[in-house]
């Protein structure tokens, strides 16, 4: 499946809480303390609950998860 | 007596629901003297209560003295007057007239607080999110390394922290509910989120309860001192102003399943202030809980 950024938004703001508004593609997310541990391991198990199989752990690294730019282009090209 | 103005002012509210916000902005005003915790009505109060024995007979020193010819009435008056002439005595020497008292495990002794004070006070209670109030808890007692005496019947009865702490919200909020609800008169209930979402028109209606002109000059100064009498909240004096930064703090520190859990003690009370019924995610298979747990340990390399 195509994953969206909005499916992405949506998440963030309404299970997770994140003020979005203050939110670009490249905001760095993790690594900032935008979301923390918690919600980081709520958005992994979402992705991986909505695009396909388990996420290998070498893959979960902040190149592949810390913005959604970066989030998108990681889940998407696993799609590919 | 209630058409006197009464000299102290008692808080009532959960620890960790705003009490000592509530504290500063009465410390503000002319007329109040609100120190630090002074532990007065906690102690009284843990002098009164005695133990109930299998027969039904209370053990404690209103019943030991009772044997001596001294009846309840004297015991407790006697108390009230030795505590009463201290808080008057300091509120003298701020120059106001009135005082309030606030003690954040009072909550878990209002019916011995309220025998004690009875009308000769009013009540000012407050509530808030149970959520909200287990994480701050959590935080206050990582701070403290220690529980208050009052929650370690919770703490033996819940081996998860949590939970205890989610069960003495629930006891202490109910109490303090069916208090404000039995004394209309004396008592003022006050909601944490409101509060801080309106400070002004919230504060209004306190002090014309209080019988108190409401200074609203004073909010912009109440949190800049620094306060140094008594045992007091560290986090209320890293700020300067009311702020609502931490209402729903718990959506993103609690985890879906946890909030599941606590759920099921907190929302029965929640709903009878008002507050939504919280909801968690759904209950997790094993593999669900692995994988879950598998991510965590990813995530704390990146850290």
């Amino acid at each position: 499946m195509n994953f969206q950024r909005n499916d992405l938004i949506g998440f963030l703001k309404g299970a997770l809480n994140v003020d979005v508004s203050d939110v670009e593609d490249d905001t760095l997310l993790f690594s900032t303390g935008v979301i923390d541990s918690f919600s980081m391991i709520e958005l992994i198990t979402y992705i991986e609950s909505t695009t396909g199989p388990s996420i290998p752990p070498g893959d979960i690294t902040l190149e592949n998860f810390d913005s959604i730019g970066r989030i998108l282009s990681y889940v998407n090209s696993r799609a590919a | 007596m209630t058409d006197q103005v009464r000299e102290g002012v008692v808080l009532f509210g959960c620890p960790r629901s705003g009490t000592t916000l509530l504290r500063r902005l009465l410390d503000a005003h002319p007329s109040f003297a609100a120190p630090g915790e002074t532990y007065a009505l906690t102690s009284a109060a843990r002098f009164l209560e005695g133990e109930r024995m299998v027969d039904g007979l209370e053990v404690g020193v209103v019943n030991g003295l009772g044997f001596l010819g001294f009846s309840s009435d004297e015991v407790v008056g006697r108390l009230r007057d030795l505590v009463f002439s201290f808080r008057r005595e300091h509120a003298a020497s701020e120059g106001k007239p009135r005082w309030v008292e606030k003690t954040a495990v009072d909550a878990f002794h209002l019916a011995t607080i309220h025998r004690l004070c009875a009308d000769r006070v009013q009540y000012v209670c407050i509530v808030r999110h149970g959520l909200d109030v287990v994480c701050s808890m959590q935080d206050w007692i990582g701070k403290s390394q220690a529980y208050p005496s009052e929650l370690h019947r919770y703490i033996r009865e819940n081996p998860r922290p949590l939970h205890a702490f989610a069960r003495a919200w629930v006891d202490a909020t109910n109490a303090i509910l069916d208090f404000a609800e039995s004394n209309p008169e004396d008592a003022c209930l006050l909601q944490y989120e409101n509060l801080v979402a309106d400070p002004n028109s919230n504060l209004a209606a306190l002090f014309e309860f209080l019988g108190e002109d409401y200074v609203a000059a004073s909010l912009s100064t109440a949190l800049t001192g620094k306060d140094s009498k008594g045992f007091s909240d560290w986090k209320s004096f890293a700020r300067s102003a009311i702020e609502d930064a931490s209402v729903g703090r718990w959506k993103t520190v609690l985890s879906r399943e946890t909030v599941m859990e606590l759920s099921e003690i907190v929302n029965p009370t929640l709903r009878r202030i008002g507050y939504e019924p919280v909801v968690g995610g759904g209950t997790q298979d094993e593999a669900q809980k692995r994988r879950r747990y598998e991510i965590g340990l990813a995530l704390q390399k990146l850290k």
